[in-house]
């Protein structure tokens, strides 16, 4: 069967339990060292945090502001049909997870869901948890 | 006037199901566990092409019977409005009318969301009001219904 919508491009965070991912375009820049300010995702939806840390950040673009994102295992660059990407109902991923993909393949693994993070959630975890946001200068 | 109800067992208690509401009952089917989501509505299924909250009967009218959920035999898939949910259920039976005049309010049975009280298969059942359950889910995740 082939798919109709375009593909999308995603950046995966592929951490135990809770493979996590963003909109490639929502993804400015993954850079080095550690940050007090950075939000941890997996604290963020209520699973405990990981002991390993890469030091690594994940620079998100959310609006007009800049999230930082702590990342804390590998990730990819995958593309992805556009309808398989399932949005998730309200009643379940309330504010902060928006869709999954089933089925990823990750190199020579296959992961059976990646949750696609909401970015309007991850604003409003930010602000749950007083993060400083930057604002980019970008009016997109 | 009658009304049709779906017989729905989950760890061996049974509850009415308006049969209007059903959508289609299927087998049973792997489920996604949502990082942080309550025992009451603790993931999705896939279905047609979308996930479908899963909500735990067991965990919705009893909160003392809170418990990770297993896989059961079946998956009643109801709509109410927009929402569509997923129930997990170890039997479903037939549908059974029954004349609305024989409800009674609920009684013998009291529990959350239990709308009234049906005579169905020769047991005393809860007919569950989904509206007021979508209601609490919605306003527990802090949005409209899906």
């Amino acid at each position: 069967m082939t798919s109709s919508a375009p593909a999308r491009q995603l950046v995966v965070v592929r951490s135990p339990g809770f493979p996590w991912a963003l909109p490639a375009e929502r993804v400015r820049q993954i850079v080095s060292g550690g940050s007090p300010f950075a939000l941890d995702v997996r604290e963020a939806v209520g699973l405990p945090a990981m002991e390993r840390e890469l030091g690594r950040v994940m620079v998100a673009e959310i609006g007009r502001r800049q999230l930082s994102l702590r990342v804390d295992s590998p990730v990819e660059l995958v593309s992805v049909p556009g309808d398989s990407i399932v949005p998730l109902p309200a009643l379940s991923g309330g504010p902060k997870l928006r869709a999954l993909v089933e089925g990823l393949a990750l190199g020579e693994e296959k992961v059976p869901y990646v949750f696609v993070l909401s970015p309007r959630g991850l604003e409003a975890l930010a602000n749950e948890k007083h993060l400083n946001t930057q604002d980019s200068g970008d009016p997109r | 006037m009658n009304r049709a109800f779906l017989p729905v067992c989950v760890k061996e208690a049974w509850y009415a199901v308006d049969a209007p509401l059903v959508v289609e009952v299927v087998g049973k089917r792997p489920w996604i566990p949502i990082p942080g989501a309550s025992s009451r509505s603790p993931g999705v299924v896939a279905w047609q092409g979308r996930a479908v909250a899963l909500v735990d009967l067991a965990n919705i009218v009893d909160d003392a019977a809170a418990a990770p959920l297993p896989e059961r035999e079946r998956l009643v898939v109801v709509r109410i409005g927009p929402t569509m949910l997923a129930l997990p259920a170890d039997v479903v039976r037939e549908v059974h009318d029954v004349d609305e005049e024989s409800l009674k309010p609920p009684q013998a049975l009291r529990l959350r969301y239990a709308a009234a009280e049906a005579e169905l298969m020769g047991k005393t059942m809860p007919v569950l009001d989904f509206a007021a359950l979508v209601r609490d889910l919605s306003a527990e995740h802090g949005v409209g219904s899906s």
